[in-house]
């Protein structure tokens, strides 16, 4: 187990490198546009573009610019997203700051949009394995496959077209300046007034939700038949268990374990920035912070938020195969 | 890591499997027909298969129709006649059938001749991915060992990776004239779009590809062209790559309609292809400004858009079924495999939609 | 685009071009003065979706929004405006810290400037007059500092020396006692006190615990003094009474009132007094940031009144609808002539466009009235015959259409066409068959820059369509706004065709419009402005490797108007200057001025639209008593 975990976190910490060298080549090697073009105005003199560069750190050599980026991915107060270089190059605002200001709109976003694709997702992949073949089976497959087939923005702008523009009961996009994130989650706003479901959250969550909850509902159909054919299950049958007891109590427990992998992963996934949805929903998260420094030229915002996502993902994944042993005995670390 | 069996077992069971299960098995029945007649028995994958012969059709027939039929071009503007004084597109009436878009461009025909985008792009990009993941995989699943690590591991990095953000940067970067230096799939156009695709998609297909070979290598057949002094790549490429091309193509047709979605995410975040190139991503990014006054500019290549992938993803799913009908339940039989479906998939969402490779197995 | 529009996020360039209204607003608007005067107090608050780029440092900030802040509120200078719009005087220099205008030399070389006597800094300088070494000191500043708007300045006497390192002081600046300025400059400016009006001339306060310190309080503040900034106008910084010069720079603390990227708070200057031009009704401004939020989130903000304004150069178009559609909310909104022009480059050292009947001919295609109907139509402002806008040539060519067709359609009208290839016809060069149309293989796959933006790339659409009726076939690319800028600042990249040119003035005389575009001297190997590369000389064209060895320039001509003293004289030479471009050079094709919309909500008061600003005027408005917060 310790020669393990420190394997992995030993890939763990590849892998956070390997992420912040593709995004310092990408963005800071390969860019389309000069950072300091959008800080020095029109007709700059020298001395002011000279200036900029010295400021941005541009003036110094691509290994040790991308070395103190990279010190700033050792999770240590004082190197941690440090301000020397991790601050806006548009109005020199710590990214720091920032992203500990839309982490709680991002997660707010996934943790919403996760109870609700379980709530989808579960049921219906139960439904679907105890009656296969059937309708619901049929309407589940058809579920399953529009949820991948579906391009995450147009759902969202179908949804905000129908609940917001047609029906009028949904907020439309943005969340106002002056309303915490909680109160944008749980406050119903006008017409209808009703809290959470027409909170400026239920959108979106949908739109995730929808997208996501057919790979879950697949998921468990396919466990839950599979478990369901295994010697033990026919033992707990054998024994004169109610079928509800048998599904309930032996089938879905194991169905439902692989899920809780798969939770732990797409959380931290979404986590890292729930890019097109909250583009969409004009969501002041950490995907919007991300593309708007893309946008804008601003590598350090694109740098801090690329590598706060491959955190929380590799985290998750060393957090799941641990959790994953726990709850599966048979599996081993070796 | 977590080690779960043993390598060597396959991900998904090779195709000579398909005739265990079946119950009213008939005795003269190739392999192959058994194949057809599973698939035909699945009515939604027929009328995907339907849906993409038709798109198909219309994508081949764009130019024809756009000439004889409707008469517009596809760059041709309408203004004056399809616009209003504040420049808000009008609806759909005799002339244009879908209504114009916001240039005043008849969006018929620009749906058109967006599928013909949309189509040529997710099968460059699908194209690549193929020679990536398939080489990769044969390579990782023939050699095990350390290779296979390294290409596993390799992959691992590629699925962790930020694929939309980086995407954007790479394609932003690229997208500018003359493009990044290193040779034609860098420079800005359709092939530029295909390969940063392909780029971060591959490791789905080697996985699998990786899978099939592990199993396949210890076959008598391997074997024996072995014993016969076969070099190692005349077994890969004689022995071992014709019995993986049932596979190979049952999951192509699930990675088309994700590339299909990751060319409409990065034209709807405005590194796509050119307004010249009329792609439905293009047009559904246009239609994001302009749908609560222009409804028709939303509905059409969106509904398009939604058709083609659902097809693909009917088709590839009835194409898995029939391959093998207990794929689904062995495809997540091996957790560590799983594992990494998950990440595929928590990706997919981030990059606009999961990727269709195993998801609803 | 000079000190433009930056304030929009980027991908919302539509929003530039799209909110938007054609005819002088302030009909629309009925303004100020009409209603008796506001009474004082309240606070205002005002929202804003994008920041500074220089925290708030006069002599280094670049772009439209400090400049608002700068001069309603924290900053007076030598001269300044009233605030209003143009038919309102807005366009016209008055003194605010000279106590009249100035003494011109007869040669008009020499300046002599009188100052205001008693008037005292803001805190914690309260007590520090307003003197005239201050006016030399920000000067000196901003060309150590290096500042964006020197150039304005280059022309006192001794100033390029003193940039170069040279000297030590600037020559051509006295102080002749502590209350008269003394400038002298190398050649005759009209536009002298506009120059002067430019918030990088504000005066600087010595710091009175280091009376050496070559820059007073903004000593060892070389990056961003604007934390630090202690205010002539009527408010300042809160907090600013806490400001500690008598310590080290490096151990002074920045003012409270200002939280870089979140906020700023702006509180009466007690020391303010003496001003005829600033109003300043309310006793506080909450400017709230919050970086790329929609706008459209904020303007609704503004309409529900939780915010007094929103910072932005015209409204969505989903909020124009709303306006539009709802008479109650007549009085909360306003369409404003920005003096901000949009038009099409042609580069004149690239074929076919070193022809001058091509570009003329590209003139007559281009369907004007389509381009600003995609644009979102009246709303978005009024068609451009001609390149300057009309208020700063007072009205002298407001006839004036060289290139008309009929409804400004261009080729795509009948006789527009035939026009337009008259002129082609003219370039044997490239219609070798004289049918009108280029023939030649210079006239296809013309790299033409646009934005990123459904919008404009529409327009890029509709503009391609129109050449090809002429024969030029032009390859639209477009780019963000960061990556096109990048790429036609580049005099070597040669870059035939601009599609997104636009220009806002930095103040109201022509001479912006001319100075940084359309001067060949001015041509840079790096951020290059004049990407038409007009006036380029055979060295400079040579030197970035064009093979056309000699383009038309109007140096001189800019150089004389320059010169004109303000009045009809100076309008008429920049409306000769004006023809002469449009006519004899021809590198572009204006389409419009653009126009904003305004929004505020229904506390406010006795709107009032800041041309120089392009932006509400926050010192002339006032708020209902007891409305908002108070």
């Amino acid at each position: 187990m310790g020669r393990y975990l420190i394997r992995r976190t030993l890939f763990m910490i590849l892998v956070l490198f390997v992420v912040s060298l593709m995004t310092f080549i990408i963005f800071v090697k390969l860019p389309s546009a000069d950072p300091v073009e959008r800080a020095v105005g029109r007709h700059p003199s020298p001395t002011l573009v000279a200036q900029v560069r010295h400021k941005f750190g541009l003036d110094r050599s691509l290994p040790v610019q991308y070395w103190s980026f990279a010190k700033g991915l050792i999770p240590v107060p004082g190197l941690w997203l440090n301000k020397d270089v991790y601050f806006s190059y548009g109005n020199q605002v710590a990214v720091k700051d920032q992203i500990k200001e839309r982490l709680p709109v991002t997660a707010a976003l996934t943790i919403g949009a996760a109870i609700l694709w379980i709530l989808m997702g579960v049921p219906i992949g139960i439904v679907s394995a105890i009656r296969p073949g059937t309708v619901f089976d049929r309407s589940g497959t058809l579920f399953a496959l529009f949820g991948v087939s579906v391009p995450v923005f147009w759902l969202g702008l179908v949804l905000l077209y129908i609940f917001h523009f047609w029906l009028g009961v949904s907020p439309g996009t943005g969340i106002p300046s002056d309303e915490s994130t909680l109160q944008a989650v749980f406050q119903g706003t006008p017409p209808l007034y009703i809290p959470i479901l027409t909170g400026r959250f239920m959108l979106p969550w949908i739109t995730v939700a929808v997208t996501s909850a057919a790979f879950y509902s697949r998921l468990t159909r396919t466990n839950l038949m599979e478990t369901m054919g295994e010697d033990y299950i026919r033992t707990a049958r054998a024994k004169g268990l109610s079928e509800k007891k048998v599904i309930g109590k032996h089938g879905l427990r194991n169905a439902l374990t692989p899920l809780v992998t798969m939770f732990g992963l797409d959380v931290a996934f979404l986590l890292g920035g729930a890019v097109i949805t909250e583009n969409v929903f004009g969501l002041p998260g950490l995907g919007q912070y991300a593309l708007q420094g893309i946008y804008q030229n601003d590598f350090p915002v694109v740098m801090g938020v690329t590598v706060v996502g491959a955190f929380f993902i590799v985290i998750a994944n060393l957090v799941v195969d641990v959790a994953y042993a726990g709850l599966d005995p048979r599996v081993r670390y070796t | 890591m977590v080690q779960l069996g043993t390598d060597a077992e396959p991900i998904a069971p090779e195709p000579t499997d398909v005739d265990e299960d079946i119950n009213q098995e008939i005795v003269g029945r190739s392999p192959m027909q058994i194949f057809w007649t599973r698939f035909f028995r699945d009515r939604f994958a027929v009328v995907g298969l339907i849906v993409i012969a038709i798109i198909c059709a219309l994508a081949l027939l764009a130019p024809v129709i756009s000439q004889h039929v409707v008469h517009h071009g596809p760059n041709d503007i309408y203004l004056f006649q399809m616009t209003t004084s504040d420049g808000i597109p009008k609806g759909p009436n005799k002339q244009f059938w879908f209504g114009a878009d916001n240039a005043g461009q008849d969006l018929f025909v620009r749906v058109l001749y967006g599928a013909r985008t949309s189509l040529v792009i997710a099968l460059f990009a699908t194209g690549m991915e193929m020679v990536i993941g398939v080489t990769a995989g044969i390579i990782a699943g023939f050699y095990r060992g350390k290779t296979d690590t390294a290409i596993s591991r390799f992959s691992d990095i590629v699925l962790s990776l930020p694929v939309l953000l980086l995407a954007l940067g790479l394609a932003s970067a690229c997208g500018v004239p003359p493009g990044c230096p290193g040779g034609p799939l860098l420079r800005p156009g359709l092939l530029l779009v295909s390969f940063i695709i392909a780029l971060f998609s591959w490791p789905y297909l080697s996985r699998i590809v990786r899978g099939q070979v592990l199993s396949l290598r210890e076959k008598e057949f391997v074997e024996s062209a072995r014993a016969m002094g076969a070099s190692n790549a005349r077994i890969m490429r004689k022995e071992i790559l014709p019995n993986i091309v049932a596979p190979i193509i049952v999951y192509t047709t699930l990675i088309i309609p994700a590339n299909i979605l990751f060319e409409a995410a990065l034209s709807y975040l405005g590194v796509g292809v050119p307004r010249s190139t009329p792609s439905w991503g293009r047009e559904l990014s246009d239609a994001t400004t302009w749908f609560q006054v222009a409804w028709w500019m939303m509905l059409f290549p969106g509904l398009f858009l939604l058709a083609t992938t659902l097809a693909f993803n009917l088709v590839g799913d009835g194409l898995r079924d029939a391959l093998d009908p207990r794929a689904a339940a062995m495809s997540f039989r091996r957790q560590h495999q799983k594992r990494r479906e998950h990440k595929a998939k928590a990706k997919g969402e981030v990059q606009g939609q999961p990727v269709a490779i195993e998801e609803h197995g | 685009m000079s000190r433009v529009l930056r304030v929009v996020a980027v991908l919302a360039v539509l929003a530039l071009v799209a909110g938007a209204c054609t005819k002088s607003s302030t009909s629309a608007s009925s303004p100020g003065g009409s209603s008796a005067a506001p009474v004082k107090g309240g606070t205002l608050r005002i929202i804003m979706n994008s920041d500074v780029t220089h925290t708030m440092d006069p002599q280094i900030e670049y772009y439209q929004l400090p400049f608002a802040y700068f001069r309603c509120c924290l900053l007076r200078t030598l001269f300044s405006y009233n605030g209003q719009d143009a038919a309102h005087d807005g366009t016209k220099v008055f003194p605010d810290l000279a106590d009249g205008d100035p003494q011109v030399s007869s040669d008009g070389l020499t300046y002599t400037i009188h100052l205001k006597q008693g008037l005292k800094y803001g805190d914690p300088l309260g007590n520090v007059s307003i003197t005239a070494p201050d006016f030399i000191r920000a000067i000196e500043r901003g060309y150590t500092v290096g500042g964006p708007y020197m150039g304005y300045y280059d022309i006192i006497q001794g100033a390029s020396d003193y940039s170069s390192g040279k000297a030590k002081t600037i020559s051509g600046m006295k102080a002749l006692d502590p209350n008269t300025l003394q400038i002298t400059l190398t050649k005759p400016a009209g536009d002298f006190e506009y120059r002067f009006a430019m918030a990088a001339s504000a005066p600087i306060p010595p710091n009175p615990s280091d009376p050496n310190a070559k820059f007073g309080v903004a000593t060892g503040h070389d990056e961003s003094y604007g934390p630090f900034l202690v205010a002539s106008g009527p408010y300042e910084f809160q907090g600013s009474d806490k400001l500690n010069f008598s310590v080290p720079p490096d151990k002074q603390k920045p003012v409270s009132g200002y939280k870089t990227g979140r906020s700023m708070v702006f509180v009466r200057n007690p020391q303010w007094q003496d001003d005829s031009l600033r109003k300043a009704y309310v006793n506080q401004i909450d400017v709230t940031i919050h970086v790329g939020e929609e706008a459209s989130t904020q303007e609704k903000a503004v309409l529900n009144d939780e915010y007094d304004t929103v910072f932005e150069n015209g409204v969505t178009p989903e909020t124009l609808q709303t306006l539009k559609g709802d008479p109650s909310l007549a009085g909360q909104w306003f369409k404003n002539p920005s003096y901000g022009n949009y038009y099409i480059t042609m580069n004149l050292a690239v074929p076919p466009f070193d022809d001058l009947n091509v570009r003329k001919a590209v003139n007559f295609a281009i369907n004007k009235e389509g381009w600003r109907r995609l644009a979102g139509g009246e709303d978005s402002g009024s068609i451009a015959t001609h390149y300057t806008p009309d208020p700063l040539l007072n009205n002298l060519l407001k006839d004036y259409n060289y290139y008309a067709t009929p409804d400004n359609a261009g080729a795509d009208d009948p006789a527009g066409l035939a026009s337009a290839m008259d002129a082609m016809k003219l370039a044997t060069k490239y219609d070798t068959n004289g049918d009108g149309k280029c023939d030649v293989a210079a006239c296809n796959n013309i790299t033409a820059i646009g934005v990123v933006g459904t919008q404009s790339e529409a327009q890029d659409a509709l503009i391609k369509s129109n050449l090809a009726k002429i024969g030029i076939n032009i390859n639209t690319v477009e780019l963000s706004n960061d990556a096109a800028y990048n790429k036609i600042f580049d005099p070597k990249a040669h870059i035939p065709m601009v599609l997104f040119s636009g220009w806002l003035m930095d103040y109201p005389d022509a001479y912006t419009f001319y100075w940084f575009t359309n001067y060949g001297g001015n041509i840079l190997d790096a951020y290059n402005t004049n990407y038409g590369m007009i006036g380029a000389t055979p060295a400079q064209l040579n030197k970035y490797g064009y093979k056309v060895t000699s383009v038309p320039g109007m140096d001189s001509t800019i150089d004389k108007c320059a010169a004109t003293p303000a009045g009809d004289a100076r309008y008429q030479c920049w409306a000769d200057a004006d023809k002469e471009l449009n006519e004899q050079i021809a590198a572009y094709v204006p389409l419009t001025i653009s126009t904003n919309i305004n929004i505020v909500s229904s506390c406010v008061t006795n709107y009032t639209w800041d041309v120089f600003d392009s932006q509400t005027a926050f010192d002339q408005i006032g708020l209902k008593p007891g409305c908002g917060k108070s």
